[in-house]
C-alpha cells in the first residue's frame, strides 16, 4: 500500500484488523502513517475507538447477549448459519457471575478460608480498592433491582420486603411487596403514591416525610427513607460513601473469591447509624451484590441484587406508577 | 466539583476511554485495569482543591499517561510477544488526545449504535456477545461455531463495517430532521 494520504478500503481494514491484533509490523508502521497525513483516517480512527469503547462496555455490562439467547437452555436449537461454513449456532452464554443470593456454606468456606490464609494475603487486592470499585460501579447509569429485607431477630413484627430499582445515585423507585405504596425518583423530583391516591411530589425530599406522616400506610418505611442515617435504603451511592467517611473497613473474602466481601465497623460510636455494614462486590465489576447493616437495636437491612436489566427511563417518573391520579406538590 | 460529580463525568467517559486504551494494548483486561487505576487518580484529586478547567481534556491526560506506565510494565514483563509499534501508538494517542468531538455528539453516536447492535441478527449479537461479554479469542469462538479463526476475524470485521455504516446512517438522518 502507498503512504498517501487519500482514506481507502484498505485503509479501513488496517483500522479493523488493528483492532483485532492482526496486522503486521508493516502493516502497522502503514496505518501509522495513515493517521499522521490522513485527517479522514483520523476521523474513522476516532470512530472506530468510541465504538470498540461503547462495544467492551455493552459487553461489560451484559448488554449483547440477544434476550432470546439468555432465555433459551444451555444449548440452543440450530439457526441459520452466519457465514458460509458455519454449521452450529453458538452456545448461550455462561451463567453470569452475579449471584444474588448467598448459600451459608459459601460463608461459612469465607470464614475458614480468612482464618487459614490471611497470613498470605496478596498485595494486589485490599479494602480501599474494592471500596473505590464499588463506588465507581454504584455511580454507573446502569437500572439494578434489589431485594430490601427489614428484619430483627427479636421482633418479627419488622420483618418486611421491598423491591428497589436504581440507577446511579439519584435515581430509584421503592415498593414494598404488598403493594401498599410507592415511592420513588427522577433525579430532580421525589414523589410517593398508593393505590387510587394522589401523587405527592417535592423537590425536597425531606419535606416528604413530616407532609405525610399522616397519610401513608407505612410511616416506618418512610421514615427510613427520610433519615439522612439510613442510606441503606435508597441509595447504594451514599452506603459506600457513608463507609469511606465514618468506618474502617477490612476485606474479609480470600483472593480469587467471584466475590469481595467487605466488613466495615464504626470508627467512633454515634446514634443512629449502623455498627457495622458488611457488603459484598463483585470482584470483576464492583457491582454490589450484598449488603447488610447491623444497628445497636438488633435491626438489621439487608439488600441483595436480583437482576441487572435495561429500565425505561420513564420508570423513574411518577406518571408512569400513577398515570391518572391527582399531582400534589409540596 | 463535587465527589460523586467528578466521579460521574468521569464514568460518562468510560465508552471513550476504553476505546482508546483498547486501541493501544488490545487487551481488555489490561484496558479495564488502567481504567481503574485513573479512576482511583482522579477520585484522589477530586479529595483535593486543586481546579481542573477541562475535565475531559485533564481526564485524557490521567487515561493516558496510566496507559503508557501500563504498556512499558506489561513489556517489561513481557506478558505480550508483540509489542505496538512506537510510532503508532504515538499516532494513536495523539488522534485520541486531539479528538475534540462534542457531548452531544457522542452521545448521539452511543444511542444510535445501541439502536444499529439492536437491530443486528440474533446470531450475529451472539458473535458481539461472545468477543465483548466472554473476552473470547478467535479461536475459542471458532471451535463453538465449528469454524475457523480466520472465518470468525472476517465475521467480525464485517459486524464492526456495518454497525459503523448504520451509526453514520441514523446520525445523517436525525441531523436531516432537526
Amino acid at each position: 500500500m502507498s503512504h498517501t494520504n487519500k482514506f481507502t478500503p484498505e485503509t479501513e481494514a488496517l483500522i479493523l484488523g488493528h483492532f483485532d491484533n492482526g496486522l503486521t509490523d508493516q502493516q502497522e508502521s502503514e496505518l501509522a502513517q495513515q493517521l499522521v497525513t490522513c485527517p479522514e483516517a483520523r476521523v474513522r480512527f476516532r470512530t472506530q475507538m468510541r465504538m470498540e469503547g461503547r462495544l467492551h462496555s455493552l459487553g461489560r455490562d451484559r448488554f449483547l447477549t440477544p434476550v432470546a439467547a439468555q432465555q433459551s437452555s444451555a444449548v440452543d436449537a440450530p439457526g441459520p448459519p452466519l457465514e458460509p461454513g458455519f454449521t452450529t449456532v453458538i452456545e448461550s452464554s455462561p451463567p453470569r457471575r452475579i449471584r444474588p443470593v448467598f448459600t451459608s456454606w459459601v460463608a461459612a468456606a469465607s470464614i475458614i478460608l480468612v482464618l487459614t490464609a490471611w497470613a498470605l494475603w496478596p498485595s494486589g487486592v485490599n479494602a480501599a480498592s474494592v471500596l473505590r470499585q464499588a463506588q465507581l460501579a454504584a455511580h454507573e447509569l446502569v437500572d439494578r433491582t434489589y431485594r430490601v429485607t427489614l428484619s430483627n431477630p427479636s421482633d418479627q413484627a419488622v420483618e418486611q420486603k421491598l423491591t428497589l430499582d436504581l440507577r446511579g445515585g439519584s435515581k430509584f423507585v421503592i415498593r414494598p411487596v404488598d403493594g401498599s405504596y410507592i415511592m420513588g425518583s427522577d433525579g430532580t423530583e421525589f414523589w410517593m403514591t398508593r393505590p387510587d391516591g394522589p401523587v405527592w411530589v417535592t423537590k425536597n425530599y425531606r419535606s416528604l416525610a413530616p407532609a405525610l406522616r399522616r397519610r401513608i400506610p407505612n410511616q416506618r418505611i418512610l421514615g427510613m427513607a427520610t433519615s439522612p442515617s439510613e442510606p441503606l435504603l435508597l441509595d447504594v451511592t451514599e452506603l459506600l460513601s457513608l463507609i469511606k467517611r465514618k468506618y474502617e473497613i477490612e476485606l474479609v473474602s480470600p483472593h480469587g473469591s467471584p466475590e469481595h466481601h467487605i466488613r466495615a465497623r464504626l470508627r467512633s460510636e454515634k446514634v443512629n447509624v449502623p455498627e457495622t455494614i458488611e457488603f459484598w462486590a463483585d470482584a470483576d465489576t464492583g457491582v454490589v451484590i450484598k449488603a447488610l447493616t447491623h444497628w445497636p437495636n438488633q435491626d438489621r437491612r439487608m439488600l441483595e441484587l436480583l437482576n441487572t436489566a435495561e429500565l425505561n427511563e420513564t420508570w423513574y417518573q411518577y406518571p408512569l406508577h400513577a398515570p391518572d391520579a391527582q399531582v400534589r406538590r409540596l | 466539583m463535587t465527589d460523586t460529580q467528578r466521579i460521574q463525568q468521569y464514568l460518562q467517559l468510560r465508552s471513550e476511554f476504553m476505546g482508546y486504551l483498547y486501541a493501544i494494548t488490545r487487551d481488555a483486561e489490561l484496558s479495564e485495569e488502567v481504567y481503574q487505576n485513573a479512576a482511583v487518580v482522579v477520585i484522589e484529586k477530586a479529595d483535593s482543591d486543586e481546579t481542573i478547567r477541562d475535565f475531559r481534556s485533564w481526564a485524557k491526560e490521567v487515561v493516558r499517561r496510566q496507559a503508557l506506565h501500563a504498556i512499558r510494565a506489561r513489556e517489561l514483563a513481557q506478558r505480550h510477544g508483540r509489542a505496538i509499534a512506537p510510532e503508532l501508538l504515538e499516532a494513536i494517542s495523539e488522534t485520541f488526545c486531539e479528538d475534540d468531538s462534542t457531548a452531544s455528539l457522542v452521545h448521539s453516536e452511543a444511542t444510535a449504535m445501541q439502536k444499529c447492535v439492536a437491530q443486528l441478527p440474533e446470531e450475529k449479537q451472539k458473535l458481539l456477545a461472545m468477543r465483548y461479554e466472554q473476552d473470547a479469542t478467535f479461536d475459542e469462538i471458532s471451535r463453538r461455531m465449528n469454524s475457523t479463526p480466520t472465518a470468525i476475524q472476517r465475521s467480525l470485521s464485517r459486524i464492526r463495517k456495518m454497525l459503523h455504516e448504520c451509526t453514520q446512517r441514523r446520525l445523517a438522518l436525525s441531523e436531516g430532521q432537526q
